[in-house]
């Protein structure tokens, strides 16, 4: 893997990664730390890598590491609500509506749903990153999708889990 | 209401994250292999020769031609003219010598070099393989413990972390003993240093990219592609123009940014110099650059599952410098 390549493929996902990053830690400037430093780690490491088609798995696992070992670096005496979301100031009624009920979501119910439903991991892939067996992801899934209908009261996802 | 209006939860990705993102993949783009090299004993006492000059290779078949047609098809699919010039620069009749304690267990080779000049690109493979395959199975140091789970104690917080050494074999991803082809035999690791020096020098060539891998057969395959514009003061140069100081660029952490590119410029342009001067002196007569390529072997004990000890070699070799 060259480096061109990797720009293209971490560009790629910018916005993935921040989803991820952000859902984590809860504030753009410890999201921007965690990414920055899951690339040079994924850089550095990026021999590890076997199949380039899993650059996204693979960079994925490589953040929500990163993300872990932050938040346990992470003054325990501050609890994630004294902590200012991200950039809730600039977003509509309607999806601060989508925002609070995604927040209520405990992180094992969140991620599959962002890494399944929004960036299109089939659901292999998804337990692959989050180290899961396959069942245990689709009973999340299915958990996620249960808890969001509630919140929203309506239906949000249509389709079936693939 | 459709799925992807999940995304509208989250807020629109700030422009100080994605510059944070390109100031960190510049940065990549900046930096020159980490690695130290660190040599654990001098051993050069019973030297082995184990090929003469010229030896053809044998394993060719996964040279460079498979690497970038199979395992890696970047090039072919988004830079054609430094794939078609790697390809119809290839040489396999490369003479070389394996020599250390590390020698008398593994078979090492240069298996084909390309030094394409038009495109400022010097690319190398090898292949390593075991001398005694009815003792040893061997695989690269780098399938150990790959997903850097690893850790020596537990950590309670993090239910990904392992104490137990996991090794990524074609049989699975696991404890060594539970993935190799047969665990009656001894486990050992090779780890190519991933610097190339030039001559006997301390000099190394200016490494772009490495890979390695355990083929489904046994030798482990390596490549390296060196980025030649790294000699080149003008590349250097060119490539310094004309920056801006990044969002979210920390002075207390880096300093002036322009002082900050002034030095990183000054320090390649003195490795720049370094390296053309070692190259100079290492090219012979006939126009054949000498490098050399340190790796260590480490011997696995499955009883315990930890690396044990280690032995190290040296391959030395000669390439053609192009006209």
């Amino acid at each position: 893997m060259d480096e061109q390549y990797f720009t293209a493929e971490v560009k790629a996902r910018e916005r993935s990664l921040y989803r991820i990053a952000i859902s984590y830690m809860h504030s753009d400037a410890d999201a921007a730390d965690a990414v920055q430093d899951a690339l040079l780690k994924a850089w550095e490491k990026r021999h590890t890598l076997r199949e380039l088609a899993y650059f996204g798995t693979w960079l994925t696992r490589i953040l929500i590491n990163v993300c872990k070992s932050h938040l346990r670096g992470r003054s325990r005496a501050v609890a994630l609500a004294d902590i200012p979301d991200a950039g809730v100031q600039d977003m509509a009624e309607h999806n601060l509506v989508l925002k609070e009920a995604l927040d209520t979501l405990d992180l094992k119910y969140r991620i599959p749903l962002l890494l399944h439903y929004l960036d299109g991991y089939p659901i292999k892939e998804v337990a692959h990153i989050m180290r899961l067996p396959v069942g245990t992801v689709k009973s999340r899934l299915s958990r996620a999708r249960g808890l969001m209908q509630d919140r929203l009261n309506q239906e949000v996802f249509s389709d079936e889990t693939k | 209401m459709k799925r992807n209006d999940l995304d509208r939860a989250f807020p629109e990705t700030p422009q100080a994250f994605s510059e944070r993102i390109d100031q960190t993949l510049r940065r990549i783009k900046e930096e020159k292999p980490v690695k130290k090299i660190t040599l654990k004993a001098v051993l050069v006492a019973a030297l082995i020769t184990l090929l003469a000059a010229g030896a053809a290779y044998a394993l060719v078949s996964l040279g460079q031609e498979w690497y970038f047609n199979t395992r890696f098809t970047a090039y072919q699919e988004h830079e054609p003219e430094k794939h078609k010039a790697i390809m119809d620069n290839l040489i396999t009749d490369i003479t070389q010598k394996n020599t250390g304690e590390a020698a008398k267990l593994v078979d090492i080779q240069v298996q084909d070099a390309s030094w394409a000049k038009e495109q400022k690109v010097l690319t190398l493979s090898y292949a390593a393989i075991l001398q005694n395959p009815d003792e040893y199975e061997m695989y690269a140091l780098w399938e150990l413990d790959q997903d850097g789970s690893w850790t020596p104690q537990l950590d309670p917080d993090d239910p990904d972390s392992r104490t137990e050494h996991w090794l990524f074999t074609h049989h699975g991803y696991g404890i060594p003993k539970d993935v190799m082809k047969d665990p009656a035999k001894r486990l050992l690791l090779i780890d190519p240093m991933r610097e190339v020096y030039i001559g006997q020098t301390d000099v190394a060539m200016p490494m772009w990219m490495s890979d390695i891998l355990t083929s489904p057969d046994g030798p482990v395959i390596c490549l390296q592609e060196f980025d030649l514009k790294q000699l080149e003061d003008a590349e250097i140069r060119k490539d310094y123009e004309g920056r801006t100081e990044p969002v979210g660029w920390s002075k207390a952490e880096g300093g002036d940014y322009q002082q900050y590119l002034k030095d990183e410029e000054t320090r390649l342009l003195k490795r720049a110099a370094d390296m053309r001067a070692a190259i100079t002196a290492n090219t012979d007569k006939e126009g054949f650059l000498h490098l050399r390529m340190p790796y260590e072997l480490w011997f696995y004990d499955l009883e315990k599952n930890d690396l044990d000890r280690s032995v190290t070699g040296e391959i030395t070799f000669k390439v053609k410098s192009p006209e």
